[in-house]
């Protein structure tokens, strides 16, 4: 019988001898105890049974390959091949139409802003009015607002008063401002139709 | 081999993806096979070799002289255990242990064994994959690079980031557990296995 102590320190040896890793005196000294000690025997071999077994298990083949895509490689996330370019494509429209819609506000900004020039819009509904009824314009500049009351007979006839007359873009402006107009509004319907062509196309592309 | 394996790590490390792959295809079988068993799914299994090499080809030009497996199975453990740390954030899933049952298939059988035979080393093998996958990933990490993998202890040590002593008590534990799990399923095992067939 061997002490218990010398029996546990050389059984935690028995693992590294079955891989040779145990040399020298320390070998020896192991050797020496496995040949008088038939539970150390016993435990050496069923290591090496399962060290065995464990060798044989068979090997695994890659399910696919792993290689590593160019758009992988430069830390970019894969994306399907046909959202990539459409996704683009809508991309770069909605940039023009942001662009056209943006230029068309400026022009627009910029006939306002020479309007302003000749005061209100009442003022310049009075303008217009003064040249079409040969009245002056000048005195309906200098006298907004209420102070240009109406005349009695005017009121009667259920003339709109000048100061709170509502004035209809027909009366307002040339033809110019109608075609910025219908502009805005068409660009605002492409764009808005983009935007939904786009949010689809995403949806589309993630079921796919 | 060796040479072209330098040659290849030194044209990775140029940024010569093509170089790269070749190491991808020559390694993705024993990477995979590492995650799979760290994990025990396919699906795990496949994104953590994934990552595997989309890592390593960013950290190729780090790489220097050494084990090239090591490095690559040091970057596998560190994603399995990455994957690992989030079944624990995730408690419906057992901690440590694989998620599923996608346990490597049996090899295909040689004409020339014995069914019998046949059918009782595949019990054995789906009896260790078992045993395996019951470590704690700390001694099955250990096990699977030393005893599937071939690694010497001191690649082991390299890939897992551990001491040379921590990875012989690891595997002697992991191989003592082992062992008791399949005597504790003796009759499933060949004879020699079985204590009472030592005789004494």
């Amino acid at each position: 019988m061997f002490p218990i102590s010398t029996h546990g320190r050389l059984r935690d040896q028995l693992s590294a001898y079955v891989d040779g890793e145990v040399e020298g005196a320390a070998a020896q000294r192991l050797e020496k105890h496995l040949a008088g000690c038939d539970g150390c025997r016993l435990e050496l071999e069923q290591l090496r049974a399962t060290v065995a077994a464990l060798h044989d298990l068979p090997e695994v083949q890659a399910p696919r390959s792993f290689t590593v895509s160019a758009e992988r490689a430069a830390g970019r996330r894969p994306q399907t091949r046909a959202a990539a370019p459409l996704a683009l494509g809508v991309r770069l429209a909605a940039a023009g139409v942001a662009v056209a819609l943006a230029a068309v506000f400026v022009v627009d900004l910029g006939g306002l802003a020479g309007d302003n020039e000749s005061g209100t819009t009442a003022e310049r509904a009075a303008s217009d009015r003064s040249a079409e009824y040969g009245v002056p314009a000048d005195g309906a500049a200098e006298t907004p607002g209420a102070g240009q009351a109406p005349t009695g007979a005017e009121s009667d006839s259920g003339t709109p008063s000048q100061t709170s007359e509502v004035i209809p873009p027909a009366e307002t402006g040339g033809g110019g401002i109608d075609a910025l107009a219908a502009a805005e509004i068409g660009l605002g319907v492409t764009l808005g139709l983009l935007v939904l062509g786009s949010i689809g196309l995403a949806f589309a592309g993630r079921k796919t | 081999m060796q040479t072209d394996e330098a040659s290849l790590i030194e044209r990775s490390q140029r940024g010569d993806l093509d170089a790269f792959n070749a190491l991808v295809v020559a390694y993705q079988g024993r990477v995979y096979s590492v995650c799979l068993r760290m994990l025990g799914s396919a699906q795990p299994a496949e994104d953590a070799t994934q990552e595997t090499f989309i890592a390593a080809y960013r950290a190729v030009s780090r790489f220097r002289r050494g084990s090239l497996r090591a490095w690559l199975f040091k970057i596998a453990a560190n994603a399995c255990y990455d994957e690992i740390r989030r079944r624990r954030s995730r408690p419906q899933v057992p901690l440590d242990a694989p998620a599923g049952d996608e346990r490597p298939a049996a090899e295909p059988a040689s004409p020339d064994e014995p069914p019998e035979e046949r059918a009782m080393r595949q019990e054995l093998a789906r009896c260790l994959e078992e045993g395996l996958a019951s470590l704690p990933a700390d001694q099955r990490l250990a096990v699977v690079l030393r005893e599937v993998q071939g690694l010497a202890y001191e690649e082991v040590a390299e890939a897992t980031g551990a001491s040379l002593g921590t990875v012989k008590s690891r595997i002697s534990r992991g191989r003592a557990a082992l062992r008791d799990f399949l005597l504790a399923r003796g009759e499933l095992l060949p004879s020699r296995f079985r204590p009472s067939s030592e005789g004494s």
